[in-house]
């Protein structure tokens, strides 16, 4: 397992830290899954490649992923081959880690989403 | 008055019981009653005026010896002191018409050394002067009067006051002290007012102011009219303080609508701006953070939810593609190992099969095999974990169980922001807090403001009630007492109706006392002209005679008018004038009273003595008592008097035992026994 810490942009920090209080979860882990998974929905390419994780805010890939943590690796791995993109560690991480500012970036852009309600129908509801 | 009888028990120079009977006759005036010098004859007089007024007499013998001093001397000499002495004297005296007999007995003795007894006991015969024609001796019913005894005093001087009797009984001394101007004047001034009844007049007048000033309201009717006053001021009092009270109560109860109007206008603005909307609101609030509180559960329950697998609903279809693949993988590893073991399989089948079906089955088996090993061939390979199956078969029933549970949670989540906002409008429509604060704590500020006012209203409607009964008392209380106040009033109307007459009265008697004074000096003066007229041997040597009514003196004026000094007058001249005088008052007092005269002509020459005896004595009054010597009247005027005397005694001395005895007759008179 290559995926060691995962540390966020800025930006996706300010973000999740408004999220933060808008859909009462404190934790960024949870709100970081989602993000990712709003992302990886999205079946197109993400426009930005690189992304500066320049916040103080870090965490591990077992705190990530928690109890499901090998099927984000097997659903990362799946979107670099789709993305034509070899599964290797560096490239899983890259993907990880852009996807995770897109995610990020979706959550706040829907105004129902910044809400508990918003975010949780946005599923349960489909 | 008249002297009925005296008798002496062991008074003075009198041994044993001596009696006179003193009783004249209208023609027979004259009681003459001879003596000499030291028989006892001003003894006699002294006696009469001792039986009368005891204390008060004025004897003669007594000086400024003490009453008692001088009762104990008087028993006589010779006589036991325990028994002591006695004087029995009788009199009848008319009174409105009616002659009374009054005998008065006044008896003394000594028991022991120092103490001395005095009685005094009175007998009267009420009817005495019915029974007995005047002049005729009928034998008194006499009885005891014990009141009359033990007020004698008192009697005595209603019957013949002692300035009177000082002035009818005389002895030469008197006469001789009369003589004098300057001593006539007191006289005067005393005979003409208690003789003459101007000090009736006076006391009469003394009497109505005594009267006058009895006449006040006695202390009790004084403290009636203060209760009344009192009361009448309480009433007032209490009449203020109702009308004060009802103006209160009415104040109040025009205080209290107001209030309640007040207080109604209040209640409808408190209505009006949702005032019991906002009673709810503390309601409302509640629920609001109950509802606030369901919601952040169901929240917490959310964010609970979203921190498990539910994000990966959002890939439903990459996990399809992975449970695919994972399946591909698990298949190419199964054909792996599968077809390691086919070919040893095959091998050994083969090297048991005959050579000439060898080959055929050989190349079946291979394509099998071939067959086999392109499922075993990968076009993909995501290195999964051989546990990836199995845990996408479990994420699906926990996704579908978390999808449940967020339903039902997004629901309740939903029901609660509906209720939630559904408060929130309430709220909103909750008046602003403070503004319905003010008119809240306005209307219970009204509420105890009304509350306050229907207190005192009922406080001043008792207290009316209260004065009421209070006035009600006080006036029934003043009602009683105005009864009573009438009574007092028109007794002190007639009180002031008796100290007004009782003042004019005053007046009027005033002026009458000094019309009678003026009346009675002027016949005075006349009486005592004619008397002394009548007396006087030098006729014509006095013309007028004038008593002044103020002073009370005696001017005499000759014929010239002139007047004349009583030093010109000789000592007989002026013991005559005394006479007449004396004369003067008796006639104008009317004739009634007992003359006593004692001595009456030493110092008067033969002529003068001859006057008195022919022109006075028969005369003088009804009753003369002539006290006399052989010297003064002898024989020739005994011969000259004789006509007009009704009784004769004389009194016998013993020389030598000092006593004196009465002896009927006189010297020269038939009968009579002469000098021991």
């Amino acid at each position: 397992m290559s995926l060691e810490n995962i540390r966020l942009a800025t930006a996706s920090k300010d973000r999740l830290s408004r999220l933060k209080r808008t859909t009462g979860i404190t934790q960024w882990n949870v709100l970081c899954r989602w993000a990712l998974a709003l992302s990886l929905a999205d079946a197109s390419t993400p426009l930005v490649r690189e992304v500066v994780t320049d916040s103080n805010v870090e965490m591990s890939w077992k705190t990530f992923a928690g109890p499901h943590g090998d099927l984000y690796l097997a659903l990362l791995k799946q979107r670099c081959v789709a993305d034509g993109l070899e599964p290797t560690d560096e490239n899983v991480s890259k993907t990880l880690t852009i996807h995770l500012a897109r995610g990020i970036g979706y959550l706040g852009a829907h105004k129902e989403m910044t809400a508990i309600e918003g975010l949780i129908g946005a599923v349960a509801t489909v | 008055m008249l002297l009925r009888k005296i008798t002496l028990e062991e008074f003075g120079a009198y041994r044993g019981t001596q009696s006179l009977d003193l009783t004249t006759k209208k023609s027979k005036p004259i009681v003459l009653i001879g003596g000499l010098n030291g028989c006892g004859k001003t003894t006699l007089l002294d006696a009469i005026q001792l039986a009368l007024y005891g204390p008060r007499a004025r004897c003669s013998g007594r000086g400024s010896k003490s009453y008692e001093t001088y009762l104990r001397e008087s028993i006589n000499r010779e006589a036991d002191p325990t028994r002591g002495a006695q004087i029995i004297l009788e009199f009848t005296v008319t009174v409105d018409g009616t002659e009374h007999y009054y005998k008065v007995v006044r008896s003394w003795h000594t028991s022991g050394k120092t103490t001395l007894k005095e009685f005094v006991n009175a007998f009267v015969d009420e009817e005495y002067g019915s029974r007995a024609k005047p002049g005729r001796h009928v034998a008194p019913e006499l009885k005891y009067s014990r009141v009359l005894s033990q007020e004698w005093a008192d009697h005595i001087e209603s019957l013949l006051p002692l300035e009177v009797a000082s002035l009818s009984f005389f002895d030469g001394e008197k006469i001789e002290s009369l003589a004098d101007p300057e001593r006539a004047a007191s006289v005067i001034e005393s005979a003409i007012h208690s003789l003459l009844g101007v000090s009736t007049v006076q006391q009469l007048r003394t009497d109505l102011l005594a009267l006058q000033r009895r006449q006040k309201l006695s202390e009790e009717e004084q403290h009636l009219m203060d209760k009344i006053h009192a009361e009448e001021q309480e009433r007032q009092a209490a009449d203020a303080a109702l009308e004060n009270a009802e103006q209160q109560a009415a104040q109040r109860n025009s205080e209290l609508v107001k209030a309640r109007r007040t207080l109604e206008t209040l209640e409808a603005a408190y209505k009006q701006e949702g005032g019991n909307l906002f009673e709810r609101r503390v309601e409302i609030e509640r629920d609001y953070a109950q509802v606030c509180a369901r919601l952040a559960e169901t929240r917490s329950y959310l964010v609970q939810l979203a921190a498990g697998p539910l994000p990966l609903l959002m890939l439903g279809s990459h996990l399809k593609e992975l449970r695919k693949q994972a399946d591909r993988e698990r298949t190419a590893a199964e054909s792996h190992q599968v077809l390691g073991v086919l070919e040893e399989r095959d091998q050994w089948l083969l090297d048991m099969l005959p050579a000439e079906t060898k080959t055929a089955v050989m190349e079946k088996l291979e394509a099998d095999r071939a067959k086999r090993a392109k499922s075993a061939g990968l076009t993909v390979d995501l290195e999964l974990s051989p546990d990836t199956l199995p845990q996408l078969s479990a994420l699906d029933e926990a996704l579908s169980r978390d999808k449940t549970r967020a339903a039902e949670l997004l629901k309740q989540a939903a029901e609660a922001a509906e209720e939630r906002v559904q408060l929130e409008r309430q709220l909103a429509g909750v008046p602003a807090k403070s503004k319905v604060e003010a008119i809240q704590k306005e209307r219970e500020d009204q509420l105890q403001e009304v509350a306050r006012l229907e207190r005192e209203h009922e406080n001043s409607l008792s207290n009316v009630e209260e004065l009421k009964r209070r006035l009600e008392y006080v006036s029934a209380s003043l009602q009683r007492a105005h009864e009573e106040f009438v009574r007092t009033k028109v007794k002190a109307e007639e009180v002031e109706r008796i100290i007004k007459y009782s003042e004019k009265a005053r007046k009027t008697l005033e002026q009458f006392g000094d019309a009678l004074l003026k009346r009675h000096i002027s016949r005075l003066e006349v009486a005592m002209l004619t008397s002394f007229q009548t007396l006087m041997r030098k006729q014509g040597l006095v013309n007028d005679l004038r008593i002044d009514t103020d002073k009370f003196t005696l001017t005499l004026a000759d014929a010239d008018g002139e007047p004349i000094d009583p030093g010109r007058l000789s000592a007989g001249e002026r013991q005559l004038l005394a006479v007449s005088l004396l004369w003067g008052l008796m006639k104008v007092a009317g004739n009634h009273l007992p003359n006593v005269i004692d001595t009456p002509l030493g110092r008067l020459d033969s002529r003068h003595r001859e006057h008195l005896v022919d022109r006075y004595f028969p005369y003088a009054s009804d009753q003369v008592l002539l006290l006399s010597t052989d010297e003064e009247i002898d024989e020739y005027l005994l011969g000259r008097l004789k006509k007009s005397v009704a009784h004769t005694y004389t009194l016998v001395h013993d020389d030598t035992t000092f006593t004196t005895s009465v002896v009927e007759g006189y010297w020269w008179s038939a009968g009579a026994s002469h000098v021991a």
